[in-house]
């Protein structure tokens, strides 16, 4: 890499180059986070990353995937939700299946969140169905 | 397909009889030999043509270069001898080269006779078409296209196995020889009794001629002779085939040897001499020889001398013709015997890739064979199957390697004399050092006239071959190499256990594949196991939902969003999420995959599975199962039972056979 002539120019050259190479190269993933971080702060909501364990926090982000327990078990639903910065299992006890809780959907809870066996995992939140994600 | 294979080569022939594909002296010389033996065909001519850009004046000089060549020819069988002697295993000269002068001088041998077997095959069939078109001139048009076909039966009938060819290539080459021999006798006794021999070409002059005087002489004289060498090809044939002659093979090896070494330079004389004798004349270019009629292409030499001595149209003529072109093209064969026995040594020691070691059905090391095959006739193709255009660029490899092995069987002996104290066993071992240093002293000379004069002419691209074969092949074994060092175990060999095993099955739909997947799933006892399926379709996901509460599954189902409706990406990221929560555990991805009868039937399934397979490969710590489901088309092939089909009714008499 060369020296640049003016470090203040260059940056703002590069900055803009490097945005528009970043988007073009970037992980759909990547710009689906940032695309969460950046309406975040509007809400309320905490990234995950900076969660405190044992704390209530409210969390915005998607359901990557929801598993659905057999008949058999104890019944409970859990979900995985992603804000770009992290995930944390949701679950709720008691249900088999709720309305609205379907992979791909933007949420937005309230609960304490904790870590157990290296999982982060909010038990029994409170939900906000939002709009956007996949229906 | 397969039942293409079996009448072309043949029934497999089983392991156990490896040791029965050995010769006996009388079927092995013509094997090994018909290379060497067939080069008389051939070898007066190059000397002729190359002489004939004197003039005619320049002819004289061929007594001198024909009794050069057949000098070399007895130094290099009698080396050859010693090698057979001290390296019986049939690693032939690549043994000798790295045993005695390292790996490196070994894979020169190894590249430099890679070359000059591929050469062998492309000039031999090349010049036996051509003698071919010699009696049967309406042949001159399609020279090409005959190799290739020529060189493709050859092909088969290795691919059939070595002994059966042996038989079938015995008779041909004998036959050549009675009638060369025969021809010789009746020739030179023609001329005994004061009957004069003409060839057809005796009248003919040739024009555009340069006087050649002082070096430029000589240096004609020295291409020459390079050109008349190339009736030494062949005699590294027997020492690289020594494991298929019969015990004891190191002498019987030897004496093939000098049967081979008398005969060759026996015929090559006779040859020669008639040619003079009956003053064939011939040139480089047809259109420099006067009273050629136009058009026309000149018969070979052999061809030539045939005529003068038999008549033109004489079925001796005719004979001779037919078994010279036959004996050309087993002459190939010498090298199909030698090509793959030299990469299946290669590729044991780790410079080729490993399927060139394996023997095919019939016992024969098939893919050397076929990578042969190709070689000369991308050769053969490429030269217009000229054999003067082909020749350019033979044998330099031959003398390549003639000189390494004849240097490494110096030290060889060298080595041996260090530690031997029997006064006997010295004396053998000197002498035998002495004949080796001739003949390295003879090849190193030979092939520095050979490549000084050759260069030019095409030989350039034989010296830009060897080097590019020779540097694959240290890649290729550098490969190898760095790969077994990864894989080494360590001092502790112990297979570890993984902390835990998760199980995930991939499901798309509630059917027979899938059930059988979950079964198989859940019978391997993970510590955790779930269904997943990925949420492309939302009509589709919920009647899934609805068929597993139906049926009472019991494993959980994860459902994966796939916001941009990929099936592979998701499924691959959500496996790695897993990994990196549990470094320690191992995930196992369960793939129910459809087993059908046809290749057009298995293009419409699987192929997201496939997919999926191919990218979770590369994940650390997963393992992929593939749990087939065998429809009812895939019951014809691949020897499948059909899965519970029903029978039907009349097939009463099964029910015996099913108690069992």
């Amino acid at each position: 890499m060369r020296e640049p002539v003016t470090p203040a120019a260059a940056a703002r050259k590069a900055g803009l180059l490097k945005r528009v190479l970043s988007r073009l190269t970037a992980e759909t993933e990547d710009l689906d986070a940032a695309d969460l971080q950046a309406v975040m702060p509007t809400l309320g909501a905490t990234p995950i990353v900076r969660c405190p364990d044992r704390e209530p926090v409210c969390i915005l982000g998607t359901l990557r995937t929801v598993t659905f327990r057999p008949r058999a078990g104890v019944p409970a639903l859990q979900a995985e939700l992603w804000d770009g910065t992290g995930s944390v299992s949701v679950v709720f006890l008691g249900r088999r299946s709720i309305p609205g809780i379907s992979p791909g959907r933007a949420v937005k809870v309230r609960g304490r969140i904790t870590t157990l066996r290296g999982q982060r995992v909010i038990y029994n939140p409170i939900y906000e169905l939002r709009p956007g994600g996949s229906d | 397909m397969g039942m293409t294979k079996r009448v072309l080569v043949g029934r497999p022939v089983r392991s156990e009889m490896l040791g029965e594909a050995t010769l006996p002296k009388k079927i092995a010389l013509p094997v090994f030999a018909s290379d060497a033996l067939s080069s008389v065909a051939y070898a007066t001519e190059e000397i002729l043509l190359v002489l004939s850009a004197g003039g005619l004046a320049m002819f004289h000089y061929t007594w001198y270069i024909a009794a050069a060549v057949a000098l070399l020819m007895l130094v290099v069988v009698a080396s050859y001898r010693q090698n057979v002697h001290a390296y019986p295993s049939g690693g032939g000269d690549y043994e000798v080269a790295t045993t005695n002068l390292g790996p490196r001088a070994g894979l020169t041998v190894a590249s430099a006779l890679m070359v000059d077997y591929t050469l062998t095959v492309a000039v031999s069939t090349a010049s036996g078409v051509a003698n071919l078109a010699s009696a049967f001139p309406s042949l001159n048009g399609h020279l090409v296209i005959i190799c290739v076909v020529v060189i493709a039966v050859i092909t088969l009938m290795n691919l059939r196995g070595l002994r059966e060819s042996g038989s079938a290539f015995a008779i041909p080459t004998y036959c050549f020889v009675a009638a060369v021999a025969i021809m010789i006798l009746w020739g030179v006794a023609q001329v005994a009794t004061g009957h004069h021999l003409a060839a057809e070409s005796a009248h003919y002059q040739i024009r555009n001629t340069t006087s050649y005087t002082g070096l430029a002489l000589g240096f004609l004289l020295l291409r020459a002779f390079a050109s008349g060498c190339t009736a030494l090809t062949g005699v590294e044939a027997i020492s690289n085939g020594v494991p298929a002659f019969k015990p004891p093979k190191s002498r019987n090896a030897a004496t093939t040897l000098a049967m081979l070494g008398g005969i060759a330079v026996a015929m090559f004389a006779g040859v020669t001499a008639l040619a003079l004798a009956a003053h064939v004349h011939t040139a480089d270019d047809a259109s420099n020889l006067v009273g050629l009629p136009a058009g026309a292409t000149p018969r070979t030499v052999i061809a030539q001398v045939g005529r003068a001595v038999f008549g033109g149209s004489s079925p001796m003529f005719y004979l001779l013709q037919f078994f010279t072109a036959l004996i050309l093209v087993l002459a190939a064969n010498t090298a199909f015997n030698g090509f793959p026995v030299l990469a299946s040594i290669l590729s044991r020691d780790g410079y080729m890739p490993r399927q060139l070691r394996n023997r095919g059905d019939r016992l024969a090391y098939s893919n050397g064979i076929l990578l042969l095959s190709a070689l000369a006739i991308v050769l053969v193709v490429a030269f217009q199957a000229s054999p003067t255009r082909l020749i350019q660029l033979y044998i330099i490899g031959v003398f390549v390697s003639f000189v390494c092995s004849q240097s490494g069987m110096i030290r060889h002996w060298n080595r041996l004399l260090k530690t031997e104290t029997d006064a006997a066993a010295r004396r053998r071992m000197m002498r035998s050092r002495v004949i080796n240093s001739v003949g390295f002293g003879a090849t190193s000379l030979v092939l520095t006239i050979v490549l000084a004069t050759k260069f030019l002419k095409g030989a350039w691209i034989v010296v830009v071959a060897m080097p590019v074969i020779w540097l694959i092949m240290r890649a290729i074994q550098r490969h190898y190499q760095a790969v077994a060092v990864e894989l080494e175990p360590p001092e502790n060999l112990r297979p570890s256990k993984p902390h835990s095993n998760h199980a995930i099955v991939l499901v798309s739909k509630l059917h027979l594949p899938t059930l059988r997947a979950l079964g198989y799933a859940k019978a391997t006892r993970p510590d955790s196991i779930q269904a997943v399926t990925v949420d492309i379709d939302e009509a589709e996901v919920a009647s899934l939902r609805e068929q597993w509460e139906a049926h009472e599954i019991p494993v959980p189902l994860t459902v994966i969003a796939s916001p941009y409706r990929e099936i592979t990406r998701p499924v691959v990221e959500f496996v790695k999420r897993m990994r990196t929560e549990n470094p320690d555990d191992i995930v196992t991805v369960y793939v129910p995959e459809y087993v059908l009868g046809h290749w057009w039937e298995q293009i419409l399934h699987n192929q997201s599975a496939l997919r999926l397979k191919s990218r979770l490969l590369y994940q650390r710590g997963v393992v992929v199962a593939s749990v087939p489901y065998q429809l009812r088309s895939a019951a014809g092939s691949g020897h499948i039972p059909a899965p519970t089909a029903p029978r039907p009714a009349s097939a009463s008499a099964e029910p015996l056979e099913q108690t069992r």
